[in-house]
């Protein structure tokens, strides 16, 4: 066997096992993903090359979210407040605003996230806080035909939700 | 041996054999992957340099993000990146310093391979410390990044050494790696409501959220949205196998960088619009893209290499 057969039977190979791993790991929840993940998961994590590859799939969303929050102070007096991601972009450059909202949308998944992220995170911002209040913001948006027929605008912000998700106490203050 | 390889199915497979070597190992794409290297990492550069303002807020210990509380956010395991050693935050401005020059020694083609392995590390370190903040382009030029380690960019070299075998295997993975993400996304699409009834774009243009204008306009044209979300559902759908037609080839590209410059257009999201356009530079023809790689080099005279 020549050197360069022995390189052609090598890199297939390798060609083999990287394409099956990336073809199957964005589909990881189905029997095939279950049943090689034991080689494929530790290859594509390792390499982070897990990605799923749904652009505005399987539907365009979720509509504009926030993470609302209340830094209180000693007596409960409410210190500063605000919204995670500003709800205007404040960026000259507008990636910036872009990551802010990969974020909320990441974190307003569960109420559990949110706590663990935002709630440290503004006890440290702001050093006079005791605790933190914050809620999970989803702005409602108008549909195709509400907007066509003029009985709503684009960005009346109707139907927008505000949850309740915990009052965190900065810890070492209380 | 001889009777096995001569007979019928034998014979097939040895053509199998050899297709599959001519694809993957024997297309040297020297100029297309020049081409692709510089667009990329000068809009990598760019893009990074960017994040580099936020790098306190996403990366260190006093951001969003501490290292204690990465694991509870999202799966670990296999996960390795430098910053869970060297945690300081000179650390991560060193780190971010030298991933930002190795891309810049990629777009010159300063030491390509050992610039690109030094850049997918940075890149991975980067994205293991903190996965949250990223997105679409981050996870795109993973891939990207990886596949220029093995890169060649050599006309002169004979096209049965390793090296050369590599580079045209890198192009052919790069080509692959695009169809798989337009397959995965047109067929994910499939599975929606709202790209079934043909109103999915309305869903875009209408969050505020991620549009760049006011787009209250286009629910007075409904025929020209279910349009556009039809035709974007096929072109993603169809792109991986007719991209592979000659004779298509150039009207799949060409709908394609129309689809994302009205993506990068509507929606504020330019850097993933670039990185989608740029990914068909490996489409092209070798000896277009030879004689583009010519005039570049003619208007850059200390040569990007």
């Amino acid at each position: 066997m020549t050197k360069e057969v022995a390189t052609r039977i090598a890199l297939t190979v390798f060609l083999v096992f990287h394409l099956f791993c990336v073809i199957l790991s964005p589909n990881s929840q189905t029997y095939l993903g279950q049943r090689f993940a034991f080689f494929v998961n530790p290859y594509v994590s390792f390499l982070e090359m897990s990605s799923q590859w749904g652009f505005f799939a399987p539907d365009p969303g979720p509509p504009p979210v926030f993470i609302e929050y209340e830094a209180m102070g000693t007596n409960g007096e409410p210190l500063a407040s605000g919204y995670w991601p500003e709800k205007k972009d404040t960026f000259f450059l507008r990636e910036r605003q872009n990551r802010r909202i990969g974020v909320a949308r990441f974190l307003i998944a569960t109420n559990d996230r949110v706590e663990k992220v935002m709630g440290p995170y503004y006890c440290r911002q702001y050093p006079a806080a005791q605790s933190v209040r914050l809620w999970k913001v989803v702005q409602g948006m108008a549909n195709l035909h509400e907007v066509a027929d003029g009985r709503r605008t684009i960005d009346d912000g109707k139907g927008t939700e505000r949850k309740w998700v915990t009052q965190f106490l900065c810890p070492g203050r209380s | 041996m001889q009777a096995v390889l001569g007979s019928r199915w034998g014979r097939r497979c040895v053509t199998l054999w050899w297709d599959w070597n001519a694809f993957w190992f024997y297309s040297p794409a020297p100029a297309r992957m020049r081409l692709f290297r510089v667009a990329l990492c000068s809009m990598l550069f760019v893009f990074y340099s960017i994040r580099t303002i936020d790098l306190n807020l996403w990366f260190s210990e006093t951001g969003i993000m501490p290292l204690t509380t990465v694991p509870e956010m999202l799966p670990m395991a296999f996960r390795q990146s430098v910053f869970f050693y060297f945690t300081s935050d000179l650390a991560l401005w060193l780190g971010n310093a030298l991933f930002l020059l190795s891309l810049a020694l990629l777009t010159f083609g300063i030491r390509p391979r050992y610039s690109a392995i030094v850049a997918f590390i940075m890149h991975v370190s980067f994205l293991h410390r903190d996965m949250v903040p990223s997105y679409g382009v981050d996870m795109i030029a993973s891939f990207f990044l990886f596949y220029l380690c093995l890169a060649d960019y050599s006309d002169k070299r004979k096209q049965t050494s390793g090296r050369t075998m590599l580079g045209s295997m890198a192009c052919r993975l790069i080509q692959v790696q695009v169809c798989i993400i337009y397959a995965y996304s047109g067929l994910d699409k499939v599975k929606g409501v709202q790209w079934w009834g043909g109103e999915a774009l309305w869903g875009v243009v209408s969050n505020v959220q991620i549009a760049r204008w006011d787009f209250s306009f286009v629910s007075h044209l409904p025929l020209a949205l279910v349009a556009a979300t039809y035709a974007t559902l096929a072109w993603e759908i169809y792109f991986p196998v007719l991209v592979w037609t000659k004779s298509l080839r150039n009207s799949m590209l060409l709908f394609g960088l129309a689809l994302h410059f009205g993506i990068g257009l509507v929606v504020n999201i330019p850097f993933f619009a670039s990185i989608m356009m740029i990914s068909y530079i490996v489409f092209l023809d070798e000896t277009v893209a030879a004689r583009v790689w010519k005039k570049i080099n003619k208007m850059v005279p200390a040569g990007v290499r």
